[in-house]
């Protein structure tokens, strides 16, 4: 039925974009890009990494106050590290289980204090374990306060019929951190009807437009475009993870989800910079999650896993661009991954009462 | 269960030889913290599948044990011991099952922010250990040999590679250890340095003391025409392992179809998998049997990319069997398709080959050969080549040769062999 429904609705894609007239033009908004799947320094903003990020030194850092040391005291395992990015708080429940956070989240504090509507905070990840990461447990804030969250695999899952996948199937793997696990997507109602009625996007075009695409953060950004179109979030929190396949040990393939992702994140920087509702008010936040193993640690295998809990595995940088960001700057003192909360709060104008890090007075 | 209550039946499900170890050191394994308890038996239980360098060292590691004083003892594992284990966890039978036990230890670890410190406290440990065991130079300084071989795997005159490669990072990182070749004459190639493996092993001959890995695997990636053929030389292919390759991935498709299993349990599984499992013939070798099914079972992409999986047999046979001479030849992976397509047992063989993507694989796993040979005793006394066929260039480093340094004279594979060895 929602299939029928959602093939009927072609005409209508990109056709009109009410919600998006609830959303204030000129409050500051704020994307935060993670890479879920770390990434190390050897291979970014080394002097020899950084042939693999070609247009964050050309177009973004020129205009970016640049940390090069965020560490990460966490768990190194991509959910719940993403949640403690999204909690400032380093939560502990399991990596592999569809859990909420057990802290409020930034969307949280960030509807509650300046109450703002469901459609104005969404995050777009990148499996099945992210789903509850819009939302926390926590007493006075919850699933009311949320974000909506969108899973562009799960969504392109249920837009395309059984045996169809084959022309997508590149872009539905679950998770690279245990590849040999591969669960069952579900909850096909709920998806299709955000991507008719919120995104304004007919499945027929939805999944034409996904086999086209080369990889999983490709449709994931695809999906944030369409909801900046539509809906014009002030709060967009988007998890990448192209690069995480580096857990299957080619190193070749690792390379080249960096790539893809420089390439994502400067596009997305422009599409900011051109759209009407984002430029001028906009501030992007770029960090991975934690690093990776490093290659001399006994412990590990290099690259391929953040298994050790090293010095590399756990320190990663952030980028911030926007407006009163100082550009060409770079911080080389050391800042904890939960401080990004209450830097966002700092700049946003919300309070995160419970999280445990502090506003970063770079860029606060 | 606390140490202390261990009894000699507490080991009665271990194989003979494990078993025997553990009780004769019954008093000393009573007096540990169980972290660290858990953590040698995680290595007795499989003891009668251990290579003579893995016994030598546990063997080692036990007798340091026992030869400290009480209050030595003490202070060596103080870090160990401070480690909190939850009580859940503690009930459970890590004697029997320490394998399992020590998955659940890791997630614990993690949860309770104990993560940091256990390493500390591991590397504490090592220390003390390094420090106190006798300091052993193998009696023949190990070669490692690597081919990167991705454009004509098995061929014994490898055809120029159909673009210019450009050496990356790791073999940059590999140059300033010693000397470029830049006009390397192949001779025979792979059956050269083979046959060159084989005079190593006849002359020194000693159980698993030299080794071949190949990534050989597929139609038009041959395994080499000419195999080592002295039986003190143990090989491993890809090729080889395809059926068993086939095996696990049938396993894995069954127990992930018949649902309610997550990654711990999965991950439970394949730890319990046996070469029987794998259909692995009943007269082969118990300890490279064992071994290949962890190579499949315990590495991350070595089911699917062949240069994944050399990197980690070359990883794991260093770290383990401390071999005198290791032959690495690596050769194309197939192209990335979606993971759930690789996974297939079906497509155990793919094509199509990645051969530009494996040579940046094949890079770095030289890179990490090389490391995990610095790891080993006497590394000092070790050399290496890396040789790459389709660009006709090497790299030797050895005591003999000079650091950081290129050489554009002609020279002959098996030159470039006798003066890195």
């Amino acid at each position: 039925m929602r299939l029928a429904a959602g093939t009927g609705a072609a005409g209508s894609v990109f056709s009109c974009a009410p919600l998006r007239a609830l959303a204030s033009p000129r409050r500051p908004k704020t994307v935060v890009v993670t890479f879920g799947g770390g990434a190390r320094d050897g291979e970014t903003f080394s002097p020899e990494g950084q042939r693999n990020i070609p247009r964050m030194i050309a177009e973004l850092i020129p205009q970016a106050t640049f940390f090069t040391q965020v560490v990460n005291h966490g768990i190194l395992g991509h959910y719940v590290a993403t949640a403690s990015l999204a909690t400032g708080v380093y939560e502990s429940f399991n990596n592999f289980s569809a859990t909420p956070p057990a802290n409020p989240t930034v969307f949280e504090y960030f509807r509650r204090d300046l109450r703002r509507p469901e459609t104005d905070a969404w995050v777009v990840a990148p499996s099945n374990g992210f789903n509850r990461i819009g939302a926390s447990d926590s007493r006075g804030y919850g699933s009311s306060l949320g974000a909506g969250v969108i899973l562009p695999k799960h969504l392109l899952a249920s837009a395309m019929d059984e045996g169809a996948h084959a022309g997508a199937a590149h872009l539905l793997h679950d998770n690279y951190e245990d590849p040999l696990y591969t669960p069952q997507l579900a909850g096909k109602e709920v998806e299709l009807q955000k991507l008719d009625s919120l995104l304004k996007l007919s499945v027929a075009e939805f999944t034409a437009h996904a086999r086209n695409l080369a990889s999983p953060d490709e449709l994931s950004v695809y999906i944030a475009r369409q909801l900046m179109r539509q809906l014009a979030p002030s709060l967009l929190w988007i998890t990448l993870h192209d690069i995480d396949i580096a857990h299957s040990g080619a190193y070749s393939l690792y390379l080249e989800g960096i790539r893809r992702s420089d390439r994502l994140c400067a596009d997305l920087w422009k599409a900011l910079q051109a759209d009407g509702e984002y430029a001028g008010v906009t501030t992007m936040v770029i960090l991975p999650d934690f690093g990776r193993d490093s290659d001399l640690d006994p412990g590990g295998n290099g690259f391929q896993h953040h298994r050790t809990g090293d010095a590399l595995s756990r320190t990663t940088w952030m980028m911030v661009l926007g407006p009163g960001v100082r550009e060409n700057v770079v911080v080389d003192r050391p800042v904890n991954s939960l401080d990004l909360v209450p830097t966002l709060g700092a700049r946003m104008g919300f309070s995160p009462r419970l999280a445990q890090g502090q506003p970063v007075p770079e860029v606060a | 269960m606390q140490p202390a209550r261990l009894t000699e039946h507490s080991f009665d499900g271990y194989p003979p030889e494990g078993r025997a170890v553990a009780t004769a050191h019954l008093a000393l394994l009573g007096e540990l913290p169980v972290v660290f308890a858990s953590i040698l038996l995680r290595e007795l239980i499989s003891y009668d599948w251990k290579f003579p360098a893995e016994r030598e060292e546990l063997d080692g590691q036990l007798t340091y044990l026992q030869a400290l004083s009480p209050g030595e003892r003490t202070k060596v594992l103080a870090g160990l011991k401070s480690i909190s284990v939850p009580e859940q966890l503690e009930r459970t039978d890590w004697v029997a099952a320490p394998v399992s036990f020590g998955e659940q230890l890791t997630a614990a670890l993690w949860a309770t922010h104990q993560m940091d410190s256990f390493r500390e406290a591991a590397n504490g440990y090592a220390e003390a250990w390094r420090a106190a065991r006798p300091q052993r130079t193998p009696a023949l300084p190990r070669l490692l040999v690597v081919v990167l071989d991705c454009y004509a795997a098995g061929s014994e005159a490898p055809a120029p590679a159909p673009t210019p490669v450009t050496f990356g990072p790791p073999m940059q990182k590999l140059r300033e250890h010693g000397v470029l070749f830049t006009k390397v004459d192949p001779e025979r190639g792979m059956p050269l340095l083979a046959e060159f493996l084989e005079r190593r092993a006849t002359a020194y001959p000693a159980p698993y003391a030299h080794w071949s890995i190949t990534g050989a695997g597929s139609p038009t990636n041959n395994p080499p025409k000419n195999p080592p053929k002295n039986q003190t030389v143990t090989s491993l292919s890809y090729a080889g392992l395809a059926p068993a390759r086939r095996a696990l991935l049938r396993r894995v498709e069954a127990a992930v179809a018949s649902g309610g299993m997550g990654p711990e349990a999965l991950r439970t599984l394949l730890a319990q998998t046996t070469p029987e499992d794998l259909g692995f013939p009943a007269n082969g070798s118990p300890l490279v049997d064992r071994f290949a099914v962890s190579l499949l079972t315990e590495g991350s992409g070595t089911q699917i990319f062949s240069t994944s999986f050399v990197q980690w047999a070359a990883r794991e046979t260093l770290r383990r069997a401390q071999p005198s001479t290791l032959l690495v030849h690596f050769t194309a992976r197939q192209s990335q398709r979606s993971l759930n397509e690789m996974l297939a047992p079906s497509s155990v063989d793919a094509q199509p080959l990645d051969p530009l993507g494996s040579e940046v694989d094949a890079e770095m796993g030289a890179y990490y050969t090389w490391i995990n040979g610095q790891r080993l005793p006497g590394a000092e006394h070790t050399s290496f080549v890396a040789w790459h066929p389709s660009s006709g260039q090497a790299i030797g480093i050895g005591p003999s040769l000079p650091r950081g340094t290129v050489s554009e004279a002609p020279a002959r594979l098996s030159q470039v062999l006798d003066w890195s060895s």
